[in-house]
């Protein structure tokens, strides 16, 4: 039996967040991972030769920017990672539009520097009256179910 | 015997079989030779000389039927135009009239022997199409009502215990060298077998994350409400973005 239908227009609370933030969390790692790595393997199996200081300390920095990058276009362009697409939730303006880039960028960044910063802030979801996170409040953005089938019109 | 019941016959006799259901065994008979001679010779009319016959038979005299050979026949006619052409020496004139006399009788005769024979062959023609269209009609409801099912009872057992498996095992060895292998090529290339499957997939991963969805929101309603009796706070709202943007817009518009 399905449990009850994903409200709509309402706003995502912490379990939704949290699960999709994990999710997010697990695809960085892996792919961060490969980043940081596998060039590497591949310049000593083409070149026969370890890979040269700058070739490593450019995928290091590309590895260390990939977080960033992700978080900051996933939010400006949609509004969604992949993590927020799979349980059904998108980052919005509180107004109801689009999230701006200065917004995404600033969300992430905190959110990557500030990270337990960040999960503590996550805890405001459960009291405030629209859901919102410490750093929604500060960023003036909210999330919301996008769920749009099996939407129960809240 | 038979002229006289087929004169019987012939009283009422059309192309139409009776419509009392009573059918003169002779017309019935003679209709059945009908049907039987057009079947041997498709396409051939009935002869002018067996529906003369027929009807001079059903004038009840075996010498009509021999005088209608007579007439009908190539001696027949040989000798009538022998009389004729004795009637046309001199001083033939008196028996020449009565010859004349006697082959206006004749022809007659012969006419209404011809139309009757005609009558009585289309009627007995009918009677016999329905005799044989009623009994193969009665024959096939009975097989259908008797025979089938217990030849089919009798013989199911058989053909399931023996016939089948040795089909069967014949059949098998072929059927999975030659063609299930080209049914399955045929499937993995039908296009419409693929779209199904590709609906079907679709269908299956947007359930299962609807169901993930769904589940989530409700965990998230479960941990707010737990949250919120444990701390004594107001009960959570379930409100739309759009009541709550509504508001905040107002609150911006008071300030």
């Amino acid at each position: 039996m399905l449990p009850p239908p994903v409200p709509r227009n309402a706003y995502a609370g912490l379990i939704s967040r949290l699960a999709a933030l994990v999710i997010d969390v697990a695809l960085l790692t892996v792919t961060a991972l490969a980043i940081s790595t596998l060039p590497s393997l591949a310049w000593e199996q083409v070149f026969l030769r370890p890979a040269p200081g700058w070739f490593t300390t450019g995928i290091a920095v590309a590895a260390g920017l990939l977080p960033l990058s992700y978080f900051t276009a996933s939010w400006w362009l949609s509004g969604q990672t992949v993590g927020d697409l799979l349980f059904g939730i998108a980052v919005r303006h509180r107004d109801g539009g689009d999230v701006t880039f200065p917004q995404s960028v600033a969300r992430a960044a905190v959110g990557l520097l500030f990270a337990p910063l960040w999960m503590i802030g996550l805890l405001g979801v459960l009291w405030d009256e629209r859901r919102r996170a410490w750093h929604d409040r500060l960023f003036r953005t909210v999330v919301r179910y996008t769920a749009p089938a099996h939407g129960r019109e809240a | 015997m038979a002229l006289s019941e087929m004169e019987l016959g012939a009283d009422d006799a059309e192309a139409s079989p009776p419509e009392d259901g009573h059918t003169h065994p002779a017309r019935l008979a003679l209709g059945i030779a009908v049907l039987a001679a057009e079947r041997l010779r498709p396409g051939a009319p009935t002869s002018e000389a067996f529906v003369t016959g027929v009807g001079l038979l059903q004038q009840g005299a075996a010498e009509a039927r021999t005088l209608a050979r007579r007439v009908m026949g190539p001696p027949t006619r040989m000798a009538s135009r022998t009389v004729g052409w004795a009637s046309g020496l001199p001083g033939s004139e008196r028996p020449r009239r009565s010859f004349s006399r006697s082959r206006e009788l004749l022809n007659r005769v012969v006419s209404e022997a011809k139309k009757r024979g005609e009558a009585t062959v289309a009627a007995g023609r009918a009677d016999a199409s329905a005799f044989v269209q009623a009994s193969v009609t009665d024959g096939i409801a009975w097989a259908q009502a008797q025979a089938v099912p217990q030849i089919v009872d009798g013989m199911l057992p058989h053909l399931m215990d023996d016939v089948v498996p040795r089909l069967i095992d014949g059949v098998m060895p072929e059927i999975r060298t030659r063609v299930l292998p080209a049914v399955i090529d045929d499937l993995t290339h039908d296009p419409r077998l693929r779209d199904l499957l590709m609906e079907q997939s679709k269908g299956a991963v947007g359930e299962a994350t609807q169901h993930l969805r769904a589940t989530t929101a409700t965990a998230d309603d479960r941990v707010e409400s737990a949250f919120r009796r444990r701390g004594r706070n107001t009960p959570p709202t379930d409100r739309t973005d759009s009541n709550v943007i509504d508001e905040a817009n107002a609150r911006t518009n008071d300030r």
